[in-house]
C-alpha cells in the first residue's frame, strides 16, 4: 500500500511532538502538559496580569514558539497568506467558550492525547465528549454554517500577532519584572526558556507543513469519510505512549493523575464544548496558533479569545482543580453549549436565507 | 493526495458550498467526491470536490467556489482562482 505524502508529514510531526512533550515534562513542565495550548494561554494571561490566579501564571514560550515557528515557514515556503473578516468577533467569542471548556476538562485536544498516552483514563471521557462535540459541529457544517469568507488583508494585519509574540519573548527575556511568574504550582513548573522556545518553533513549523489538527482528523471521517488527517492524532498518541512506557512514566489509572480530576461528566462534556466550538472556528486551538503564523487574522483574534476565556475562567471561577469541577464551571458549560447551538442555528438560518435570496 | 492524476479538484469558501455544488454536479450527472482539500494546493484544510478532468466545466460552477485544479501526471495546473 502507498502512504500519501501528506500521511507521512502528519506522521512524522505527530511523533516529533509526542517526543518533544516528554522531554519538555523531563525538563520540568508540569506532568502530561509538554504541550497545552489551552493551560499555556491562560498561563500567559495570568503573567500578563489578566487574572490573578497565583499558580498558573507565566509566559510559555512554547506558546509564541508555536505561532513564530508557523509564521517563519510559511514565509520560506511561500504561503503566508494575510487574510481576515470571517466573523472575527464571533470568533473571539466562540475561541472564550473553547478554553473554559478545556478548562473545566483540564487540557486542549492536545493535552488530552499527552494524557491518553501517560495512561490517564480519565481523558477518555475527554475523548468521548471531544467526538461528541466534533459530530455536533459536523452536523452545524452540514446544515450550512459557515462562518464567511476572509478577505486579502495587509501583510502587516497578517504579521500583527507574530510581532507581538516577538514583543513579548524579549519582555520575557529583557525585562521579566513587567510580568508575573508562579512560584508554586503548575504555572512555576516550566522547561528552560531556550528549550521551551525550540520546541515550539520546531511543533509549530512542522504543524504547519502537515496541518495538524485535533479537530480536524475526526472532522473528516465524519464529513468525508477520510482518515488522513486522524494520522497526525494516532501518531501523538503512539510516540508519546511509547516513551511513557519506555521512560517509566506510564502510569494508568484514573485517581491521583497530574492536573486531572475524576468528574467524568464533566470531562465529557468540557470536551463536547472544545470539540464543538473547534469544528465551527476550522479548527482546534493548536491549529488556530497556526493559521494565525500563516496570517490568517481571524485566527489570531480566536488565539486572544482563547487567552481571555482563560482569563475569565480563572476570574469567575469556572476553570477545574484536580478537586474537580466548580459550581460556576458547571453552570458556565452548559450555557455555552446553549450559545454554542444558538449561534449555530442563527448562522444557518442567516446562511440559508442569504442563498434563497441570491 | 498523491493518486489525483486526470483529475480536477474544485476547493470552496466553506464545507457548505462544496456540497451544494457536489449536489449540482449530481443533477447533471457527474460523479464526484469530497476530499480534504490536497496538501499540495493549500496550507488550509477545508472540503473540496474531485471529479474527473473531462466532466468539469466552469459553467457548472456555484459562486462559492475558491478555485479548480487540474492535475496533469502528478503536478498541478491552476483553472480558475476566484
Amino acid at each position: 500500500m502507498k502512504i500519501s505524502t501528506d500521511r507521512k508529514m502528519l506522521a512524522l510531526t505527530g511523533i516529533v511532538t509526542g517526543v518533544v512533550a516528554f522531554i519538555l515534562v523531563m525538563l520540568g513542565n508540569p506532568g502530561n502538559m509538554g504541550f497545552c495550548i489551552a493551560c499555556f494561554l491562560r498561563d500567559a494571561a495570568g503573567s500578563l496580569g489578566l487574572h490573578s490566579a497565583s499558580n498558573v501564571q507565566y509566559l510559555r514560550p512554547e506558546i509564541l514558539g508555536l505561532g513564530l515557528g508557523a509564521f517563519i515557514i510559511s514565509l520560506i515556503r511561500g504561503e503566508f497568506r494575510p487574510r481576515s473578516g470571517s466573523s472575527p468577533l464571533l470568533r473571539f467569542l466562540i475561541g472564550v467558550c473553547v478554553t473554559i471548556g478545556a478548562l473545566v476538562f483540564l487540557g486542549c485536544p492536545l493535552r488530552m492525547v499527552l494524557r491518553l498516552a501517560a495512561g490517564d483514563f480519565n481523558a477518555l471521557f475527554g475523548l468521548v465528549g471531544f467526538v461528541i462535540g466534533i459530530g455536533l459541529g459536523c452536523i452545524a457544517l452540514n446544515m450550512g454554517f459557515s462562518l464567511g469568507r476572509a478577505k486579502e488583508s495587509s501583510r502587516l494585519e497578517g504579521s500583527g500577532i507574530s510581532i507581538l509574540y516577538v514583543v513579548l519573548f524579549i519582555i520575557l527575556v529583557a525585562a521579566p519584572g513587567l510580568l508575573r511568574f508562579s512560584t508554586e504550582g503548575p504555572g512555576s513548573m516550566r522547561a528552560p526558556i531556550v528549550a521551551s522556545l525550540l520546541a515550539g518553533l520546531a511543533v509549530g513549523a512542522l504543524a504547519q507543513r502537515s496541518r495538524l489538527c485535533f479537530a480536524g482528523g475526526m472532522r473528516d471521517i465524519f464529513l468525508m469519510r477520510d482518515t488522513t488527517l486522524v494520522t497526525g492524532f494516532l501518531a501523538v498518541f503512539l510516540s508519546a505512549l511509547v516513551v511513557n512506557i519506555v521512560g517509566g512514566k506510564f502510569s494508568p489509572g484514573f485517581e491521583g493523575q497530574p492536573v486531572a480530576h475524576t468528574a467524568q461528566l464533566w470531562n465529557v462534556l468540557g470536551m463536547v464544548v472544545v470539540g464543538f466550538g473547534s469544528v465551527l472556528l476550522g479548527g482546534c486551538p493548536l491549529r488556530q496558533i497556526i493559521m494565525a503564523g500563516e496570517g490568517n487574522s481571524d485566527s489570531a483574534v480566536t488565539v486572544l479569545g482563547l487567552m481571555v476565556g482563560g482569563a475569565m475562567a480563572h476570574n469567575f471561577g469556572l476553570a477545574s482543580s484536580t478537586s474537580g469541577p466548580t459550581a460556576g464551571g458547571k453552570v458556565a458549560t452548559i450555557l455555552i453549549l446553549v450559545f454554542l447551538a444558538l449561534v449555530s442555528m442563527t448562522v444557518i438560518y442567516a446562511n440559508r436565507r442569504k442563498e434563497a435570496d441570491a | 493526495m498523491d493518486s489525483c492524476t486526470g483529475k480536477v479538484v474544485i476547493t470552496f469558501h466553506s464545507h457548505y458550498d462544496a456540497t451544494r455544488q457536489k449536489r449540482r454536479l449530481s443533477q447533471h450527472g457527474i460523479s464526484c467526491a469530497l476530499i480534504p482539500v490536497p496538501r499540495a494546493l493549500s496550507s488550509s484544510c477545508g472540503t473540496a470536490l474531485m471529479l474527473d478532468a473531462e466532466d468539469y466545466s466552469d459553467s457548472l460552477l456555484i459562486d462559492g467556489v475558491e478555485g479548480a485544479y487540474e492535475n496533469m501526471e502528478g503536478k498541478w495546473s491552476d483553472l480558475l482562482i476566484r
